[in-house]
């Protein structure tokens, strides 16, 4: 073998030069390993940490039992004043005399921010006198997202625990009635990434697919092509808007079907609801895609937007990771991703079999980021070169 | 006239790539813009098609109709052959006239019969289910032109049709170009820098960012025969030469 060292240089000296003259290349060259290592450190190993829930507290308290020279003691106020030092639950009490259980247990979904309800029933800190009663706590949960809700339990019950245990010195016993109102307690990790999956799958075909397309249409001429024969931009987003629309339908009842087939996923929701909103979710992808290719010179540069859009669509969507374990900052950035939305619904149809009238906040949010997407798609995609 | 320009630039930062362009075509005639690779050729008619958008101060009519404001009452009527192939690779031959085709919204009926019409005339029928990524170079310029002409337009804009293309072929294109001009008036505006297929037009510009000097080949031969008192008929290199140099003297 005749290795020429005059060669591989000339080779390599050939890609640096190369680079030089492509500075988007080299701006995400630098920025990917920051933004890189900023999303591994703080999706990674981060504890779940102020997961909204909500207490009524029926307490009426040990009446005339003096205890530890109080007269008038709610144990359950220690309980609460415990739970709010707690960093892993941000709590919100609500009215005793005003609270409905139907009414409050129809909001309990992570979309509408509220993921857990504790009712601290009317004897506790009778029965907490009385050491020998069992004391119980009712927990309505949303179980749709396994690692927030664990969260919430283990705070809960740590909580109680030790406010039990230095009352009445591990003499009652409690028990946490846990009423899975969403998700259930024996959900396999597959039930849970199984919707997220669907989107994901989307938002990556869709973004490959319609970034490069586009980027190739500008670089191959067809695009000034078609626009010579009187077609509009708008005709022609349109035209890409279905075509690609209909291959993510396609490509969700692919999955489904391996799903349903291969992993025994149950689908307890309504699957056309679900398609619909996959519908939705899939043009806000082409409004992704089209907008991010007007960015692209290259088709080198349109696949380098892949992963700046892919990778905070996977961390901060919820698809693996709970959005309650990211700073604050990343949470406000999740609102902007409409992964984020979709997953949540595909989890509230597929696992909870839940309805338009739970998640609508969440279906109007994923509506509004289509359009935005559309919007900047229309604005920034010319025709001219 | 068809095609009226006047005052027409296009700057890329200092670079000017077209420089106070002038330009007039007859209805029915063959008119080539001729000039070396980076005279503005390209740059011309990307303008002239509102592909590119001109300096300030350009003035565009084609038809009579003020471009680009009106462009879209006309595009109907124009064909266009872009330099790059500009085709779907990965769609047949006969997909990619069948998307062209429904694009110039030729009516369902008629498009089947003159997609064949076309694929004979371009000698291509035996190869419409192939895919353009697989077929020749040849091939794919001629499905290139095939387009151009599907929805028999009454102006013609071919930028670099021949290039790439064997002389065979070459030779065919421009017979093809000739008769419907004269048979059909169609108005060709034609890019070439292949300075001998000038002779093939009505009339040429000479083009360096800017027409040099128009007219039939013929005239402008005679005229560098005289400018220079030569005792012989000069080639078309000659009087290209001539003229850009005189551009520059006038230039300094």
């Amino acid at each position: 073998m005749n290795i020429s060292f005059k060669r591989i240089m000339a080779i390599t000296r050939k890609n640096l030069q190369a680079l030089i003259h492509d500075k988007r290349t080299i701006g995400l060259l630098i920025m990917m390993p920051i933004f890189l290592m900023f999303l591994f450190g703080y999706a990674f190993g981060q504890p779940v940490k102020h997961v909204p829930i909500k207490i009524v507290n029926f307490d009426e308290g040990g009446e005339g039992i003096p205890y530890l020279g109080v007269n008038d003691t709610k144990f359950s106020e220690i309980f609460i004043h415990s739970l709010k030092e707690d960093d892993r639950v941000k709590i919100k009490l609500l009215e005793a005399n005003t609270f409905d259980l139907s009414k409050e247990t129809s909001k309990i979904y992570g979309g509408n921010n509220y993921y857990a309800l504790i009712i601290i029933p009317i004897n506790f800190t009778e029965n907490m006198l009385n050491f020998s009663k069992a004391i119980q706590v009712s927990l309505y949960i949303d179980g749709s997202d396994p690692q927030t809700i664990s969260s919430v339990i283990a705070a809960v019950s740590e909580v109680v625990g030790k406010v039990i245990n230095v009352i009445t010195g591990e003499e009652a016993h409690l028990t946490i009635e846990q009423i899975y109102v969403a998700g259930n307690p024996d959900l396999r990790p597959i039930d849970y990434l199984g919707p997220g999956i669907l989107s994901f799958a989307l938002f990556l075909f869709m973004i490959i697919t319609v970034t490069g397309g586009f980027t190739r249409e500008r670089l191959t001429g067809t695009l000034y092509r078609v626009k010579v024969t009187s077609t509009s931009k708008w005709e022609i987003m349109i035209g890409y808007l279905l075509g690609n629309t209909l291959i993510a339908l396609i490509q969700s009842a692919l999955l489904l079907i391996i799903s349903i087939f291969f992993f025994q996923m149950q689908i307890i929701g309504n699957i056309l609801l679900l398609f619909f909103i996959l519908f939705i979710y899939a043009m806000s992808c082409v409004g992704l895609g089209i907008f991010a290719s007007t960015f692209a010179k290259t088709e080198l540069q349109a696949f380098q937007f892949v992963p700046l859009l892919l990778i905070p669509s996977m961390f901060f969507s919820g698809f693996i990771f709970p959005i309650n374990s990211f700073p604050k900052i990343f949470q406000i950035i999740s609102y902007f991703i409409p992964m984020t939305y979709s997953i949540r619904i595909s989890r509230a149809i597929m696992i909870n079999g839940f309805g338009l009238e739970v998640f609508y906040m969440d279906f109007l949010i994923t509506l509004g980021l289509t359009f935005l997407f559309l919007v900047l798609a229309v604005v920034f995609f010319k025709t001219k070169q | 006239m068809i095609i009226e320009v006047s005052n027409l630039s296009k700057s890329f930062g200092s670079f000017k790539a077209v420089e106070n362009l002038e330009l007039k075509i007859q209805k029915g005639e063959i008119y080539g813009l001729i000039g070396p690779n980076g005279s503005g050729k390209t740059t011309t008619i990307s303008m002239l098609l509102d592909i590119l958008n001109p300096d300030p101060g350009a003035k565009i009519m084609i038809e009579g109709k003020e471009i680009p404001k009106r462009i879209n009452e006309i595009y109907h009527k124009i064909g266009f052959m872009p330099q790059e192939l500009s085709l779907y690779l990965d769609l047949t031959v006969e997909q990619n006239l069948r998307f062209f085709g429904d694009l110039y919204k030729i009516p369902k009926s008629i498009r089947y019969s003159r997609i064949q019409e076309i694929l004979e005339l371009i000698d291509l029928t035996e190869f419409r289910k192939r895919l353009i990524s697989k077929c020749s170079g040849g091939m794919q310029r001629r499905c290139s032109l095939a387009v151009a002409l599907l929805h028999k337009p009454e102006i013609l804009i071919l930028d670099e049709p021949t290039v790439g293309v064997d002389p065979e072929l070459r030779i065919d294109f421009w017979n093809y170009f000739k008769k419907i001009s004269k048979e059909d008036g169609v108005t060709i505006l034609i890019t070439t820098h292949y300075l001998a297929e000038s002779f093939n037009c009505d009339r040429i510009g000479l083009m360096n960012k800017k027409i040099l000097i128009s007219g039939t080949p013929i005239e402008l031969m005679e005229k560098v025969k005289e400018l220079k008192s030569l005792d012989r008929v000069p080639d078309m290199e000659e009087v290209f030469i001539y003229y850009t140099h005189q551009e520059k003297i006038e230039k300094n």
